[in-house]
């Protein structure tokens, strides 16, 4: 009976049931065979587990990690470090590193976020910038990780099918892992006091929010995401190289987590839909001006629709309030 | 090794004058309004390609020496403070860091790509006034030099226009305390205009300067905002004063750790620098410790 009830009370909240469509229709995507759909979805859901790893920082705990492409770049560089090491072609497949560059970059995201965390506003933003050059240049200048030029993965020595449809999947199951962990952070008990935090800190802290701890936590269960992610690119590409720190990427994320509604379970998978699709034509119709187009749409989000696609909506129409989140 | 070291003094005071400068606007801006203005690195890119076009450009207007197109920088970065307070900041003042930060980010990104369109993502620097002055074995190069001589005399420039004028006390004033500037008849918008239009020329001040003194390309624009944004928590937030001497700090640990480290490190050692001043005196040397 209980079951029941369950799959009921899915249908009253469909949230869970949206992502998962988008979801399994990404699964189809490649049964098409058609390469460059494949590769385009891989881009895409990339930046999209990305995009929940942001908005699960910025979105639920207001605070603006604009360095966030570290974690990224740390996954990426796990997964390179360990497939290099040692002699000779490897015999384990690639991809089974993934979860260990998100382990780094939980770890890692732990103890940079236990300072940084205390710091408010513009501060926590520009100390994450910093760390995130840090930690570039130290990777510029690391010699026996390749340096400026970067690391290819020959030992990992498998033809491109073999690297594609792996990281497709291990990429599709991190973003519906990523959307289901920020749908259920929303609907616990941490959800309600980052919700308190974001509203106000100091007074979240003293009616007994633990508000470093769950600050802490969501930023290190957030970077996991990312480093998963860069590891799995890393492996995708054969190639991991400082580029992987590049702060521009952060650009991209920004602009997906505002146009789906920063905060929101469904803004990322949403966002980044509609961005990708944005970006496609404004990249062939001018070629040069997306980016600038891109700062044009943040500032009109941030004056205009602070919400958001589904904030918006949420906001505008009473019906949608329990139906998108 | 004694002259090396004088050296990297001499190479960090003057480039870290240049950069007390440009740290300037943004203190004042970021201590007035409370928004950390993340486009300020574009700003003293404009300052540096007004310069550039000025200078390169062929035809009756081509050539024109740095020090007189600062006629037209100043005004130039006056106009585009008030234009942009007018039409975007004034909308976000007093609004959460989050909405702040993330117009002035977007900001950051049109302005950045925009110039990137422009000009092309080549590295310039304009050839004015090369040479060094050589003084026991010492090398100062003229045009930083000059960029020193100047620094010197904007920031008595603006000291005696925060000191002495109706304008720069109500700044003050707001800046203390906007409340009770406001009941005691100050135009806070007016003032907080004037604020961000100062803080911009400053910002394309520097930047004349950094396009002799240095070199720049677009992508050189994060830098100057976080390099600005690390002086001002080095200085204390809203110091004019702390800001100068951070400028000298931040130019100081660059110029030390590109002669006796490595100029591959400079960008790591002052993200360190600011990690370090945030964690041990987050209110800065000359800062106040609220709360």
């Amino acid at each position: 009976m209980m079951g029941i009830r369950r799959v009921a009370a899915l249908w009253r909240r469909p949230t869970p049931l949206l992502a998962l469509a988008v979801c399994g229709l990404l699964a189809l995507v490649p049964l098409s065979d058609n390469a460059e759909w494949i590769t385009f979805c891989i881009t895409m859901m990339n930046l999209i587990v990305l995009t929940y790893s942001l908005n699960m920082v910025v979105g639920l705990t207001g605070y603006l990690s604009f360095g966030h492409v570290v974690f990224w770049g740390l996954g990426a560089y796990t997964a390179g470090a360990v497939v290099m090491a040692g002699g000779g072609p490897i015999s384990y497949n690639p991809y089974w590193v993934a979860p260990l560059g998100g382990i780094v970059s939980l770890v890692f995201a732990g103890i940079i976020g236990y300072p940084t965390m205390r710091l408010r506003g513009a501060y926590f933003a520009i100390a994450t910038v910093s760390i995130n050059i840090a930690v570039q240049t130290l990777f510029f200048n690391l010699e026996p990780l390749g340096g400026a030029e970067g690391l290819p993965l020959n030992r990992a020595l498998l033809n491109l099918a073999d690297r594609v449809t792996p990281a497709y999947y291990v990429l599709l199951g991190l973003l519906f892992l990523a959307f289901w962990t920020h749908y259920g952070i929303l609907k616990s008990k941490i959800g309600y006091g980052l919700r308190a935090i974001l509203n106000d800190e100091d007074v979240a802290d003293t009616m007994g929010v633990n508000a470093t701890g769950y600050k802490v936590a969501t930023f290190a269960v957030a970077a996991f995401f990312a480093g998963v992610a860069g590891s799995a690119w890393g492996i995708f590409q054969n190639f991991v190289d400082p580029e992987n720190f590049r702060l521009g990427i952060s650009v991209d994320l920004f602009v997906i987590m505002m146009l789906g509604g920063a905060g929101t379970a469904l803004g990322p998978l949403v966002g980044g839909v509609i961005y990708y699709v944005i970006r496609d034509l404004l990249i062939l119709r001018f070629p040069y001006l997306h980016l600038m187009i891109f700062g044009v749409v943040i500032l009109v989000i941030v004056l205009a629709f602070p919400g958001g696609l589904i904030g918006t909506l949420r906001q505008r129409h009473r019906g949608l309030r329990a139906v998108l989140e | 090794m004694d002259l090396l070291l004088v050296q990297a003094v001499a190479n960090g005071l003057l480039i870290g004058a240049v950069y007390g400068l440009a740290a300037l606007g943004l203190t004042l801006i970021w201590g007035i309004m409370d928004v950390v203005n993340l486009a300020h690195g574009e700003f003293v890119l404009f300052g540096a390609y007004l310069t550039f076009v000025l200078f390169s450009q062929r035809g009756a207007f081509g050539g024109i020496n740095p020090l007189l197109s600062l006629l037209l920088v100043v005004p130039a970065g006056l106009v585009l403070g008030i234009i942009l307070y007018r039409l975007l900041l004034q909308r976000v003042v007093g609004r959460p860091a989050l909405t702040t930060l993330l117009l002035t980010f977007g900001l950051s990104i049109l302005f950045n790509n925009s110039l990137l369109n422009w000009f092309g993502p080549d590295v310039r620097i304009v050839r004015w006034a090369q040479g060094s002055l050589v003084m026991g074995g010492v090398a100062l190069p003229w045009t930083r030099l000059i960029a020193f001589g100047l620094v010197v005399l904007s920031s008595l420039c603006l000291f005696a226009f925060l000191q002495r004028t109706y304008g720069g006390k109500a700044i003050r004033a707001v800046m203390q305390d906007s409340e009770a500037a406001a009941a005691l008849g100050i135009d806070t918008q007016r003032v907080l205009t004037t604020a961000f239009a100062v803080g911009t020329m400053l910002a394309m001040v520097a930047g004349m300067l950094v396009s002799v003194a240095l070199s720049f390309s677009p992508a050189n624009g994060v830098q100057f905002s976080v390099t600005s944004f690390v002086i001002c928590v080095v200085g204390g937030l809203g110091r004019p004063l702390g800001a100068m001497l951070g400028g000298l700090i931040v130019g100081l640990v660059e110029s030390f750790t590109g002669i006796f480290i490595s100029q591959a490190y400079t960008p790591a050692m002052v993200s360190l620098l600011l990690i370090a001043f945030l964690l041990v005196r987050p209110a800065g040397l000359f800062g106040k410790v609220v709360r």
